[in-house]
């Protein structure tokens, strides 16, 4: 399916960016191990949302560019790990290009094979149910086999205004 | 359109142990904007619903995205005008969150608002505001996914309302002695971000 666009190209880039940037997001790497090779791939996305109870499903968008997505979505099973407020790093090793990018990164293996990054405030062990195409973008809709919560209090990471910051409760 | 996973009983063996309250309780950690989708109809209501859900997904051409329960009351009557403006609420219009998340139609008593470009109503105060034209609308699961065509957007005033684990906060900056470089560290998929193209890997 393609949701194709009706309205009039009247929106430039810098101001999509500009109004958008006052739209705050959480920060999650998706991430998974090639069956063949056993290698990890991953990659960070700032749209990762809860979309159904029942089924339970979650989704992201990634731009239809990206070269990180297929050979992270041909494992069939990947994991999101939910970024706290000390994983910018987490967030920079994986937004590099390049291979091997969890060399850097401390993770362990679940028990469904995908890498939970330490650290996060909760793991999603996912399969991709759908995926469709809108714009420069394609959404995955991703059915949740498992979930996973750290122990202890959590400050999630926030990406917003072009920054890096955390939760601050409201007085 | 219905893209409901297909092979649903499989699935629901797999997902059989994730109850609402489970899911609830594990997607809370994730921390979300707020968001206002207001419309108005032929007889003058104006009509609205809140969703935590909004999102930027395509640059070019600009579309923005957002889920919505299928047990919304007010998301049949908008759908029905194929337009909308998502207002993203600011850090002090909490109380503008709770009266829209209300049942009724008394929800917009007291919040000024002006109509904006597609006549829909922009509240006075939030962040920013996305006009959308619906260019695709998906059942997925319990949720509708709502893809919006953006005819017109305008930055408003304040700082953003974030909501996370049930309770509303304010995004708080980390001080840190960062680098310039910092910025291809930014979520790449996300096209409101500043961050360099073909970055994206």
């Amino acid at each position: 399916m393609t949701a194709t666009a009706i309205a009039p190209r009247t929106i430039d880039s810098g101001t999509y960016r500009a109004v958008m940037r006052h739209l705050p997001t959480g920060v999650a790497a998706v991430c998974s191990t090639d069956r063949v090779t056993g290698a990890q791939n991953g990659m960070i996305v700032g749209t990762f949302a809860s979309l159904s109870m029942e089924p339970a499903l979650v989704t992201f968008s990634v731009m239809h560019s990206s070269t990180s997505w297929p050979r992270i979505a041909q494992a069939g099973t990947f994991s999101v790990s939910l970024l706290a407020e000390d994983q910018q790093q987490v967030c920079r090793a994986l937004s590099a290009k390049g291979e091997d990018k969890l060399s850097s990164v401390a993770w362990s293996e679940s028990e469904w094979g995908t890498p939970h990054l330490h650290g996060s405030l909760a793991w999603f062990d996912c399969r991709v149910e759908q995926q469709f195409t809108a714009g420069d973008h394609v959404v995955v809709i991703a059915s949740v086999l498992d979930m996973t919560p750290a122990q202890g209090p959590s400050t999630p990471l926030i990406f917003h205004g072009g920054r890096f910051g955390s939760f601050r409760e409201a007085a | 359109m219905d893209i409901t996973p297909t092979n649903t009983t499989a699935l629901a063996d797999v997902t059989a142990d994730i109850t609402p309250g489970y899911y609830r309780q594990i997607l809370g950690k994730l921390p979300t904007g707020v968001t206002a989708i207001t419309g108005i109809n032929d007889d003058d209501e104006k009509l609205g619903l809140v969703v935590g859900t909004f999102q930027s997904l395509s640059l070019d051409p600009p579309l923005v995205m957002f889920c919505v329960d299928k047990s919304s009351s007010s998301w049949p009557k908008l759908r029905k005008l194929q337009k909308f403006t998502a207002n993203i609420l600011a850090d002090d219009q909490i109380a503008i969150c709770k009266s829209l998340s209300r049942k009724g139609p008394q929800k917009f008593e007291g919040l000024p608002c002006t109509p904006g470009p597609l006549g829909t109503p922009h509240l006075h105060g939030a962040t920013a505001y996305i006009d959308c034209q619906v260019t695709a609308e998906v059942v997925v699961g319990d949720h509708y996914m709502v893809v919006g065509a953006v005819t017109n957007m305008e930055e408003g005033s304040g700082d953003a309302l974030l909501f996370r684990a049930g309770k509303f906060g304010q995004y708080l900056p980390i001080e840190i002695p960062s680098p310039e470089s910092a910025a291809p560290a930014a979520p790449q998929t996300v096209p409101a971000k500043p961050v360099p193209t073909g970055s994206a890997s």
